[in-house]
C-alpha cells in the first residue's frame, strides 16, 4: 500500500453494539482518506533506529519466503500437471517440464478447443460474476448510503404484519392454491393488518436494526434456501439459466456488501455533500462527483470480495443449473470422472477460471485492505 | 481535509436525516427498498418454505409431489433415530476423564453464570434466562462433542462440522496473524508477498479441493517419495483414515483462508498509531511484551470480527469435504451442510431441511455467543 | 449583492430539539455581520438555515429581495465556508476551487482564468495542483476561501472560518479577512463564539443567546456595532458576555432619598452624580433591588482628578500580571451577591472569581493586600433583575 490506513483509537463497535451508535466515527473519515500521519509505512527509512536488525530480517524474510513456497506450491504443481500428458501423471510424479517430462498442451488443447463447454462454462462464469456483483454493488451501495444518511424508521407491526401476509401466502399456497392467489391473499392480509391491529403499536426500528438485520443474513446456510428457490425457479421457468443464478447471488452478496460499504460511507463527512450543494450541485452531481470518489476504495474491495464468491461459487450453481448456465467450478468437478479425476484437464480449467480474478486482485491490490478493514473492524 | 473533520462540530448525524435530502421521500424509498425486497424474496420466504420443509415428508408422485405434514419427526430421526449415528454421532466407552471434562466444563459455566446474575441487578431475571438458555446449549454441545471425540466414540457431522469450523478458524487466525505481524516490518518486497497470499483466496473452493488432492495425493502427488520413507510400500491413503482425512480437509481450509486473516489483519496492524509501539520500545520493552501488551489488545476487536466472520463462513462448509473426500471414509468428513446436501439428492428433503435449520440454529448460536460475550466485551475493555 | 432579512425566523428539529426562536433581522447590502454568541446558541443553525442546508421552520428568510425560504442552496447565490473547510479530498486545490464553476458550465478557459485570479490573490498559486491532505491548515483554510470568492456570490456566510488555526495565525487570518471584505464588499455573515474576533471583524455584532430549557427565550439579544455592545449591552447576557474579563455584577438596593440616589455595594456606599441619575430616570423612586455591574478594566488603583471617584474596597486574592495589564480578582468582606442567572454563567464559577480588576502593572498589590480601587459613577450598568433588561 503505497499509504497506510491510519485509524484513531475510535472504539469500533460490535455488531449489537451499533444499534446504540448514533454518531459517525470521526476517525474512519481519515482512514478513508489516508489522512492523518503521511504513510506510517514507508516514512521510517534507512537510519531507522527502529528498524530490525539483520537477524530478525532474516528471519522475517524466512517467514515470508516458507509461508509463500506453501501458497505458491500447489500453484506450481497445478501449472505443470495443466503441461502433463495422462502417462505423466498416472506413473508417479514428475516434477520440473524438460527435466523429468516433457511439456505437451495437449490438455489446454483439448479443453480449449475441443471440451465444447469449456466456452459456454467460462462465458456464464464471467456474466454471472460481473453482472451479479455489479448489481450487488448497486444495491448494496445505495443501501449502505441510505442507512448512513437517512433515518428509517418503520414500525415493527408493520413489518411484522408483512411477513406474516408473505407467511399467508406461503401457506396457502403449499395448501394447494395457485401461488398467484396466494400473493393476492397474503397482499389482501397485509393491508388489512396495516388499516387496523398494527396502527397501535408505536415501536419503531432504526436503522441499526435494519443494517444488523440484512448483515445478519449471511449466516443463512444457502442448503437453507436453495431448496425452495429451486422450486421457485422452477415455477418461473428460470431453472438452468443466467438470470437465476444472478439473482440468487445478489441476495446471497448482498448482506456482505452491506456489511463492508456501511462504515465506508457513514465514514465521509456529510460536510462534503453540504459543500458540493452549496457550490451548486444537485444530488445527483453530488453523488457522483463527491460520494462516489471518496467511496472508490470500498467500492473496488467490496467488488472484488463478492465477485470472488460469486466467481466460484459452486452449492447454488450444482442445484439451479444443469446444462445451460454451468459455470466454471461446476465443469472443475465433472472432470472428477468415473475413471478418477482427469487431473491435466481440471488443472487447465482451474487456471482458466482463477487467472482472471487473480491479475484483477493484483492491480486492485492497494485497495483491497483498505476497503476490507472499514466494514471489517467495526463488523 | 482537517484533522479535525467531524469531531469538532459535536453533533454530526450518522443516522439521522441529513436535512439536505429531508424531503427526498423518494429517493429515500428507492435506495434501501430494493435490497429490504430482495433478501426478504430470497432468504426469508424460502426459509420459511424449508421450515415447512423441515416439519413435512416430501414425496414424488406421478403428476408432482406431495408433502405431508408430520410435526418433528425429521428433527427426532436425527437426534434419536435411525440418523442419530450419522448426525449425532456414537457416544460410547467414554473413559472418566472425559466425564471429568464435561462435569468441570459445566460447573464452570454455572459458576459464571451465576455471577454474571449477581453483577446485573437491573435485568436478573433476563440475565438468569438467557444464561440457561446458553448454559444448557453449550453443555448439550461440550457433552456430544466430548464423548463422541473420547474413548471409542464417534463423531457425527454435527460435531465433524464444528471441528472443521474451530480448528480451522483458529488455525486460520494464528497463521493469519504471526504473518500479518512479519509483514507488517519494513522490508522491502512487502506488496510482492502481500499480493501473493492472495491468490488462495480466489482460487474456487472445489478447484482447491482438488488441488489439495492432486498435491497429497499418495501414489501420484509430488509427495509421493516422502510418504514412501515414512509409509513404506504400504498403500496408506489418509483418505481412508477418518482422522487424517478430516485433518487434511482443515489444512485445505486453511489454505484456502489464511490469506482473509492476513490482509485484514496486516491492515490492521498497518493502521495501529507507530507512537504506541514507538513509546514501548522506548521503554524498554521487549518484542514479546511489546505484542503482548501493546500490539495484541488493540486488535482484538478486529479479530474477534474475523473470527466471527470466518466462523460463520465454515460453518457453511461443503465444497471441501465434498470434492476432498466425498464426505467419506464413511461419514468421517461429513459437515451438516453436506449431509444436507446429500440428504437431498436422496430425495429426502425434509431431512435435508431439518439439517439446514439445524445448522442454521448451531451457527447463529455460535455467533452471538462470539459477539455478546466475546466482542462486546473486548470492545468495552480495549477500546 | 444583496442583503438579507430574517422575519421571525424559527427552527425545530426532526428529533424535536428547538435551536432557534423568532430571530428578526436585517444584513444589510455590503455589511459584516458578525454572529457570535456561546456554544450551543444556535448561531451555526441561524447560518445553515440562511445557506439552505437546514430547513426553516418558522418565520421568511430573504436574500435581497427574495423570499429563500424553499429554495435549496444553488439558488441561492450564497457560498459559505464551512469550519472544517470541507475540501473535497479526491481534487486539487484548483480543482475544488473550480468545482462550483464547473457545475455552473463556466467555460474552461474562463474558469481556469478566474481560479488563477483568485490563487493569486489568496497567495496559493503554488500549491494549485496540491490535494487538500499536503495542506497545512492555513493553506486550507486559504483553499476553502478561494472556493467561496471565486463564485463571485451575493453573500459570504462563514462558520468559525478560523477556529481550526492556531493562535497565531488566526490574528493573521482575521485582519486578511478584513482586508479581504473591505476590497470586494459583500454582504458576509460571519459566525465565531470568539468575542474577540465579533468586535474586532464586525461592522456589526449580533450577539445570541440559547432559546433555554423551554425553548421559550428568542436567540437574539442585541444586535448594533461594536462599540454599541460595549458601552451599552441591552441586557445583563450580553453586558456578561461581550468584554473579557466580563463585567462585574452585584445585587443591591437602590436607595432614594429626596434628590439623592445611592446604593451599597458591600460596605460601601455609593453615591451617584446627578448627571448618572438623569440618564437613567428609571433608577429613581427604585427601593426595588438592582443588578449593578462594571468592568474590570474601569477600575483603576488610581483615583481620578477631573472626575469624581467611587472607592470600592476589597482583599486582592488572585493576581495575575499579563504583560501589559494585570488581572486582580478579589472579594468583598460583606454583600456579595454575584449574578449568575441572566448570564448564563454558573453560580459556583462566578463566586470562585469573586470581582476581577483590570489594573496598570506599575502599582501591583500583592496577594492578600487590601486594595482600594477607583471607578467613574458613569460606568456603572443597572439591570432590572427581573429580566435582566438594561435601565438606561
Ligand atoms: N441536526 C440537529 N438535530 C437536533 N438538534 C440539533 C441539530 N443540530 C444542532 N442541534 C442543537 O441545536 C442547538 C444549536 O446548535 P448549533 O449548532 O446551531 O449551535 P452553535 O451556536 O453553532 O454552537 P457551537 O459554537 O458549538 O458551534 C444545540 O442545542 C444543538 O444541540
Ligand atoms: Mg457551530
Amino acid at each position: 500500500m503505497s499509504e497506510s490506513t491510519q485509524i484513531s483509537a475510535d472504539p469500533p463497535k460490535t455488531v449489537t453494539e451499533t444499534a446504540a451508535a448514533t454518531e459517525a466515527q470521526p476517525g474512519w473519515g481519515r482512514a478513508l482518506f489516508g489522512l492523518g500521519r503521511n504513510g506510517g509505512g514507508r516514512s521510517r527509512l534507512a537510519h531507522d533506529p527502529l528498524a530490525l536488525s539483520p537477524r530478525a530480517r532474516a528471519g522475517a524474510y524466512a517467514v515470508l519466503v516458507a509461508w509463500s513456497l506453501i501458497v505458491l506450491f500447489p500453484i506450481y504443481w497445478m501449472i505443470t500437471t495443466s503441461f502433463k500428458t495422462p502417462l505423466d501423471v498416472n506413473s508417479g510424479p514428475v516434477y520440473l517440464p524438460g527435466v523429468d517430462f516433457e511439456g505437451t498442451t495437449e490438455a489446454w488443447d483439448y479443453i480449449i478447443n475441443e471440451e465444447p463447454q469449456t466456452t459456454r462454462a467460462f462465458v456464464n462464469t464471467v456474466v454471472v460474476g460481473v453482472v451479479s456483483s455489479l448489481l450487488t454493488l448497486v444495491l448494496g451501495a445505495s443501501a449502505s448510503y441510505g442507512l448512513s444518511r437517512l433515518e428509517f424508521r418503520p414500525r415493527l407491526a408493520s413489518v411484522v404484519a408483512f411477513l406474516a401476509g408473505i407467511a399467508v401466502a406461503v401457506a396457502t399456497t403449499i395448501a394447494g392454491l395457485a401461488w398467484q392467489m396466494g400473493i393476492l391473499l397474503g397482499l389482501a392480509f397485509f393491508a388489512a393488518s396495516i388499516a387496523t391491529w398494527a396502527r397501535r403499536f408505536e415501536f419503531r426500528l432504526s436503522n441499526d436494526d435494519i443494517a444488523f438485520w440484512l448483515i445478519s443474513q449471511r449466516i443463512l446456510p444457502p442448503i437453507a434456501v436453495v431448496l425452495p428457490l429451486y422450486v421457485f425457479f422452477q415455477q418461473l421457468q428460470l431453472l438452468d439459466t443466467r438470470t437465476a443464478l444472478i439473482v440468487t447471488y445478489v441476495g446471497a452478496n448482498v448482506p456482505i456488501a452491506i456489511w463492508l460499504l456501511r462504515d465506508f460511507f457513514a465514514g465521509i463527512p456529510v460536510h462534503l455533500e453540504e459543500a458540493a450543494a452549496i457550490d451548486g450541485a444537485t444530488r445527483p452531481q453530488t453523488f457522483w462527483f463527491v460520494v462516489l470518489p471518496a467511496a472508490v476504495p470500498g467500492l473496488v474491495a467490496t467488488f472484488l470480495f463478492i465477485m470472488v464468491f460469486a466467481w466460484n461459487e459452486f452449492l447454488i450453481a450444482s442445484v439451479l443449473t444443469s446444462a445451460d448456465a454451468q459455470t466454471m467450478p461446476m465443469l472443475v468437478v465433472a472432470q472428477n470422472a468415473t475413471r478418477g479425476p482427469q487431473w491435466w484437464n481440471m488443472s487447465v480449467l482451474i487456471l482458466i477460471m482463477s487467472l482472471p480474478v487473480i491479475l484483477m486482485a493484483g492491480f486492485l491490490e492497494r485497495f483491497i485492505a483498505r476497503g476490507l478493514l472499514v466494514g471489517a473492524v467495526k463488523g | 481535509m482537517a484533522e479535525t473533520d467531524i469531531d469538532k462540530t459535536g453533533h454530526e448525524p450518522a443516522s439521522r436525516d441529513v436535512e439536505l435530502f429531508a424531503h427526498d421521500t423518494a429517493s429515500k424509498r428507492l435506495l434501501l427498498s430494493p435490497t429490504v425486497l430482495l433478501v426478504i424474496f430470497l432468504s426469508v420466504v424460502p426459509l420459511l418454505f424449508s421450515g415447512y420443509l423441515a416439519l413435512s415428508r416430501f414425496r414424488f408422485v406421478r403428476g408432482g409431489f406431495e408433502v405431508n405434514f408430520i410435526g418433528f419427526d425429521n428433527f427426532e430421526k436425527l437426534l434419536v433415530g435411525s440418523q442419530q449415528r450419522r448426525f449425532v454421532g456414537n457416544l460410547e466407552q467414554t473413559p472418566w476423564w472425559a466425564w471429568a471434562l464435561i462435569a468441570l466444563f459445566v460447573a464452570a459455566q454455572a459458576v459464571m453464570a451465576v455471577q454474571a446474575v449477581r453483577r446485573s441487578p437491573g435485568h436478573r431475571v433476563r440475565t438468569a434466562v438467557l444464561r440457561m438458555v446458553v448454559l444448557a446449549v453449550t453443555a448439550v454441545l461440550v457433552y456430544v462433542a466430548v464423548r463422541s471425540l473420547t474413548g471409542e466414540g464417534i463423531p457425527g457431522t454435527l460435531v465433524v462440522t464444528l471441528v472443521f469450523v474451530f480448528l480451522g478458524v483458529a488455525l486460520q487466525y494464528f497463521l493469519g496473524l504471526g504473518l500479518a505481524l512479519v509483514a507488517a516490518q519494513q522490508l522491502r518486497g512487502r506488496r510482492l508477498f502481500r499480493t501473493l497470499y492472495l491468490i488462495p483466496m480466489i482460487v474456487t473452493p472445489v478447484g482447491a479441493a482438488f488441488l489439495f488432492r492432486m498435491v497429497t495425493d499418495t501414489s501420484k502427488g509430488p509427495l509421493e517419495p516422502l510418504w514412501k520413507l515414512a509409509f513404506g510400500d504400504s498403500d496408506f491413503t489418509w483418505v481412508n483414515e477418518p482422522w487424517p482425512a478430516r485433518i487434511a480437509i482443515v489444512l485445505a481450509d486453511t489454505w484456502q483462508w489464511t490469506p482473509f486473516m492476513f490482509v485484514i489483519l496486516l491492515a490492521a496492524v498497518e493502521s495501529l498509531p507507530p507512537e504506541l509501539t514507538e513509546a514501548a520500545k522506548v521503554d524498554g520493552a521487549r518484542a514479546w511484551s511489546q505484542f503482548w501488551l501493546v500490539t495484541f489488545p488493540q486488535l482484538i476487536p478486529v479479530s474477534l470480527t474475523l473470527v466471527l466472520i470466518r466462523s460463520i463462513e465454515a460453518f457453511k462448509i461443503v465444497d471441501l469435504p465434498q470434492v476432498l473426500t466425498g464426505g467419506g471414509p464413511g461419514t468421517a468428513t461429513e459437515s451438516l451442510s453436506l449431509q444436507a446436501l446429500l440428504e437431498w439428492r436422496a430425495v429426502n428433503l425434509g431431512g435435508s431441511a431439518a439439517l439446514a435449520y439445524v445448522l442454521l440454529f448451531v451457527t447463529t448460536f455460535v455467533a452471538l455467543l462470539i459477539v455478546n460475550y466475546g466482542r462486546r466485551r473486548a470492545v468495552a475493555r480495549f477500546t | 449583492m444583496a442583503g438579507m432579512n430574517l422575519d421571525g425566523v424559527g427552527k425545530t428539529y426532526p428529533d424535536g430539539t428547538r435551536a432557534v426562536r423568532s430571530v428578526n433581522m436585517t444584513v444589510e447590502d455590503g455589511e459584516f455581520m458578525v454572529l457570535v454568541g456561546p456554544s450551543g446558541c444556535g448561531k451555526t443553525t441561524v447560518l445553515r438555515m440562511m445557506a439552505g442546508l437546514e430547513s426553516v421552520t418558522e418565520g421568511t428568510l430573504s436574500i435581497g429581495d427574495r423570499v429563500v425560504n424553499g429554495l435549496p442552496p444553488r439558488e441561492r447565490d450564497i457560498v459559505m465556508v464551512f469550519q472544517n473547510y470541507a475540501l473535497y479530498p479526491h481534487m486539487t486545490v484548483a480543482e475544488n476551487i473550480g468545482f462550483g464553476l464547473r457545475l455552473q458550465k463556466v467555460p474552461k478557459a474562463e474558469r481556469a482564468e478566474r481560479v488563477k485570479e483568485v490563487a493569486e490573490m489568496l497567495e496559493i498559486i503554488d500549491i494549485i495542483d496540491k490535494k487538500p491532505k499536503a495542506l497545512s491548515g492555513g493553506q486550507r483554510q486559504r483553499v476553502a476561501m478561494g472556493r467561496a470568492i471565486v463564485r463571485r456570490p451575493s453573500a459570504f456566510l462563514m462558520d468559525e472560518p478560523l477556529s481550526n488555526l492556531d493562535a497565531k495565525l488566526r490574528v493573521q487570518m482575521r485582519s486578511e479577512l478584513i482586508q479581504l471584505h473591505s476590497r470586494l464588499n459583500v454582504t458576509t455573515v460571519y459566525v465565531t463564539h470568539d468575542q474577540v474576533e465579533a468586535m474586532t471583524m464586525g461592522d456589526r455584532v449580533a450577539v445570541l443567546r440559547s432559546v433555554g430549557g423551554e425553548g421559550q427565550r428568542p436567540n437574539l439579544q442585541q444586535v448594533g456595532t461594536p462599540q454599541e455592545l460595549y458601552e451599552q449591552p441591552a441586557n445583563l447576557f450580553v453586558a456578561g458576555f461581550i468584554g473579557s474579563p466580563s463585567m462585574n455584577f452585584i445585587e443591591t438596593n437602590m436607595e432614594t432619598q429626596g434628590s439623592e440616589v445611592s446604593f451599597m455595594l458591600g460596605v460601601d456606599r455609593v453615591v451617584l452624580p446627578a448627571g448618572v441619575v438623569e440618564s437613567t430616570p428609571r433608577l429613581l423612586n427604585r427601593d426595588t433591588p438592582v443588578i449593578v455591574g462594571f468592568r474590570p478594566e474601569s477600575l483603576s488603583l488610581r483615583k481620578s482628578h477631573d472626575h469624581p471617584n467611587v472607592t470600592v474596597t476589597g482583599t486582592a486574592e488572585v493576581t495575575e500580571y499579563l504583560g501589559a495589564a494585570a488581572h486582580i480578582t478579589f472579594r468583598k468582606a460583606v454583600g456579595i451577591a454575584v449574578v449568575s442567572h441572566h448570564t448564563d454563567r454558573s453560580t459556583a464559577d462566578a463566586e470562585r472569581h469573586g470581582f476581577v480588576a483590570q489594573v496598570e502593572t506599575d502599582s501591583m498589590p500583592q496577594t492578600g493586600d487590601r486594595v482600594e480601587f477607583f471607578l467613574r459613577p458613569e460606568h456603572f450598568h443597572f439591570f432590572d433583575p427581573e429580566d435582566g433588561r438594561s435601565l438606561r
